[in-house]
C-alpha cells in the first residue's frame, strides 16, 4: 500500500518525459509553419493533377473495378490519408545518426526509444494532420460532384484500420532509419520504400489497377496495408471476412516491424560509435 | 564576351568534375543510385500503362502518345535533377547559415556560382536510357517523325529546361526572405509531376495556374507535340519569348532579393 503512491508518482513522472517530448516537437513544428505549406502545396498539386486525368478519361462504366467518382473519390480521401497515416521518421533519425547528435537525444536518455521518436513524430501530426484535413476539404469543395461515400461503418472501420497503418509505417520507417548504424548513405533504401508504396501500396494507381499476380504479391507485402487497405475499406471493396483478414495481417506486419526494431536497436547501439556529442 | 563565356565554362566543367570525383567517393551509393533511378523510370512507365490501359485515352491523347510524354517528361526530370535541382536545395543552406556570403565577394557572377556548383550525375543514365524507350514507342504507336521535328523536339526540350530552371530560380529566391523553408525540391517535384500529363486535361483557372504560369506546358507537352507533329513550328517563337521573358524576370528578382539581404555575420 506504502509504494501504491510511489508508483503512482512514477508513472506521472514517465508520462510527463513523454508529454514533455510532443510539447517540444509541437513548438518545433509550429516553428517550421512555412514547409508545411510547401508540402502541403506539393500533395494538392498531385491529386488536383489525378482528379483531372479521371475526369479527362474516355472510359467509360467501371475502371479497374471503380467507378470515375469513386476514382476521383479515391485521390481526395487518398489525400487525408497522406497526411494522417505519414507518419516517417526515417529521415531525421538517420541523420541524427550520422551526426552523432542521437547519443545525446536518445542513447543517454532512460526513456523507450520507441515511444520517444513516437512523440516527436506525434508533435509534428498535431499540426499536419488539421492543416492536411483543411487541404482535403478544399478538395473535397472543389470535386463535390463526384464524391462518394458509402455509410457510417465504412469509414469508422477505415479509420480503425488507419490508425493500425500509423503504427505499421512508422515502424517500418524506424526500422529503415536505424540501417544508418551500419551505412553511411541509406537514400537509396528509402527510395525503395516509396517505391513500394506507390506501386504496391495503392499511392499511386488502386492496386486492383494490377494484374492479378502482382495483386497476390501486393497482398504478402506491407505496403498495401499502409494505405491502400484503408481506401479498399472505406470504398466497400471488401467483405467482412476480407476486412478481418487485411486487419488482423495489419497487426502481424506491426508485431514483426516492432520486433525487428528492437532487435536492430540492440544490435545498432552495440555497433555504434560518435564523437562530438 | 567569348573570353568570359569560355571562362565561365571552364568553371563549370571543374565543378562537375569535382562533383563527380565527389559521387566516386561512394561508388557503391552512386551505383545503387543509378539503378534505383531507372527502375523507378521503369515502374512509372509501367503505371502509365496500367492508367492508359484502363482509360483508353486521356484529353485525347491515346497509349504511346502518352507514354512518349511520360517518357519525355522523365527525360526532363533526370536533367533538371542533374544539373538544377541540387543548386535549388543547396541554396537554402548557404542562407540559413550564411554562406552566402562566401558567394557574394568571389569574382564571378553570384547567380552562375549558385546555379551550377553541384552537379549529380546519377540521373544522366536514365536520361541516356529514355530515347530509345520513346523510339520504340515511336514505333509502336505507328508515328514515323521527321529528322527536323526529332530536332525540334530536341530544341524545344532545351528551352523548357531553361524556362523551369528560371522558374525555380525565382521559387528559390524567396528563400531570401523565407529562410526556413527547405523542401522547395518536393514543390518542384510535384510541378514535374504535372508535366506528366497532357497540358489538356486542364480547364478553367486550374489551367491559367498550372499551364501558363507554372510553365508545366513546357516540361513534355509543347515538345511531344511536336515531335508527333501535332504543331505548327510557331510553337518556337513563343518558346523563345518566354525563355527570354523568364530569364529577364527571374534575373531582376535575384537583383531585387541582393538588395534586401542582409549577412548572417559570418
Amino acid at each position: 500500500m506504502a509504494s501504491w503512491p510511489a508508483a503512482v508518482c512514477l508513472r506521472q513522472l514517465m508520462m510527463a518525459k513523454y508529454f514533455g517530448h510532443v510539447r517540444i516537437s509541437l513548438q518545433n513544428t509550429l516553428a517550421y509553419r512555412g514547409p508545411i505549406v510547401v508540402w502541403l502545396i506539393s500533395n494538392l498539386l498531385t491529386v488536383v493533377a489525378m482528379i483531372f486525368v479521371w475526369r479527362s478519361a474516355s472510359a467509360g462504366g467501371l475502371i479497374g473495378g471503380f467507378t470515375k467518382p469513386e476514382l476521383i473519390s479515391y485521390y481526395v480521401i487518398g489525400l487525408f490519408f497522406q497526411w494522417f497515416t505519414g507518419w516517417t521518421p526515417f529521415y531525421w533519425l538517420k541523420d541524427e545518426i550520422k551526426s552523432g547528435e542521437i547519443v545525446g537525444t536518445l542513447l543517454v536518455k532512460p526513456i523507450s526509444p520507441y515511444w520517444q521518436i513516437f512523440c516527436r513524430e506525434l508533435g509534428w501530426h498535431l499540426v499536419a494532420t488539421p492543416v492536411g484535413s483543411l487541404a482535403t476539404l478544399g478538395v473535397f469543395v472543389f470535386a463535390r460532384h463526384s464524391f462518394v461515400v458509402y455509410g457510417l461503418w465504412p469509414v469508422v472501420l477505415a479509420l480503425a484500420s488507419s490508425v493500425l497503418a500509423i503504427f505499421l509505417i512508422f515502424s517500418f520507417s524506424l526500422c529503415l532509419g536505424l540501417l544508418a548504424f551500419w551505412f553511411t548513405h541509406i537514400g537509396t533504401v528509402d527510395a525503395a520504400f516509396w517505391g513500394g508504396k506507390i506501386f504496391f501500396g495503392g499511392q499511386g494507381i488502386p492496386v486492383a489497377f494490377l494484374s492479378p499476380q502482382l495483386i497476390r504479391v501486393a497482398y504478402i507485402l506491407p505496403f498495401r496495408y499502409l494505405f491502400s487497405l484503408p481506401l479498399e475499406i472505406y470504398f466497400a471493396k471488401l467483405s467482412p471476412a476480407q476486412i478481418g483478414q487485411g486487419i488482423v495481417m495489419q497487426c502481424l506486419w506491426i508485431v514483426f516491424f516492432v520486433t525487428l526494431f528492437k532487435f536492430m536497436w540492440h544490435r545498432g547501439t552495440r555497433a555504434y560509435t560518435a564523437f562530438g556529442n | 564576351m567569348a573570353t568570359k563565356m569560355i571562362r565561365y565554362l571552364r568553371l563549370f566543367l571543374s565543378f562537375a568534375k569535382n562533383c563527380f570525383l565527389g559521387e566516386l567517393e561512394f561508388r557503391a551509393n552512386f551505383v545503387m543510385w543509378i539503378g534505383v533511378n531507372i527502375f523507378w523510370s521503369l515502374v512509372t512507365l509501367l503505371l502509365a500503362d496500367m492508367v492508359f490501359g484502363q482509360a483508353q485515352t486521356i484529353a485525347g491523347w491515346t497509349k504511346y502518345e502518352g507514354l512518349i510524354l511520360f517518357a519525355t517528361q522523365m527525360i526532363f526530370a533526370s536533367l533538371l535533377w542533374v544539373f538544377i535541382l541540387p543548386n535549388v536545395i543547396k541554396f537554402s543552406l548557404l542562407i540559413r547559415k550564411g554562406e552566402l556570403d562566401f558567394v557574394l565577394v568571389k569574382p564571378v557572377s553570384p547567380r552562375f556560382l549558385v546555379a551550377t556548383r553541384l552537379v549529380e550525375f546519377d540521373n544522366l543514365p536514365r536520361a541516356a536510357i529514355l530515347p530509345f524507350l520513346i523510339g520504340h514507342f515511336l514505333r509502336l504507336g505507328g508515328f514515323y517523325p521527321s529528322g527536323f521535328q526529332v530536332l525540334g523536339y530536341t530544341v524545344l526540350l532545351v528551352l523548357g529546361l531553361f524556362i523551369f530552371a528560371n522558374f525555380l530560380f525565382v521559387l528559390m529566391t524567396t528563400n531570401f526572405w523565407f529562410t526556413n523553408i527547405f523542401n522547395l525540391e518536393s514543390l518542384a517535384d510535384a510541378v514535374l509531376d504535372l508535366g506528366r500529363f497532357p497540358a489538356q486535361i486542364f480547364t478553367g483557372f486550374a489551367k491559367i495556374v498550372l499551364v501558363y504560369l507554372v510553365p508545366a506546358i513546357f516540361i513534355a507537352t509543347i515538345p511531344v507535340q511536336f515531335l508527333l507533329g501535332k504543331s505548327s513550328p510557331t510553337v518556337f517563337f513563343y518558346a523563345t519569348f518566354v525563355a527570354a521573358a523568364s530569364y529577364v524576370v527571374s534575373h531582376q528578382f535575384w537583383r531585387l532579393a541582393l538588395r534586401h539581404y542582409s549577412s548572417a555575420s559570418s
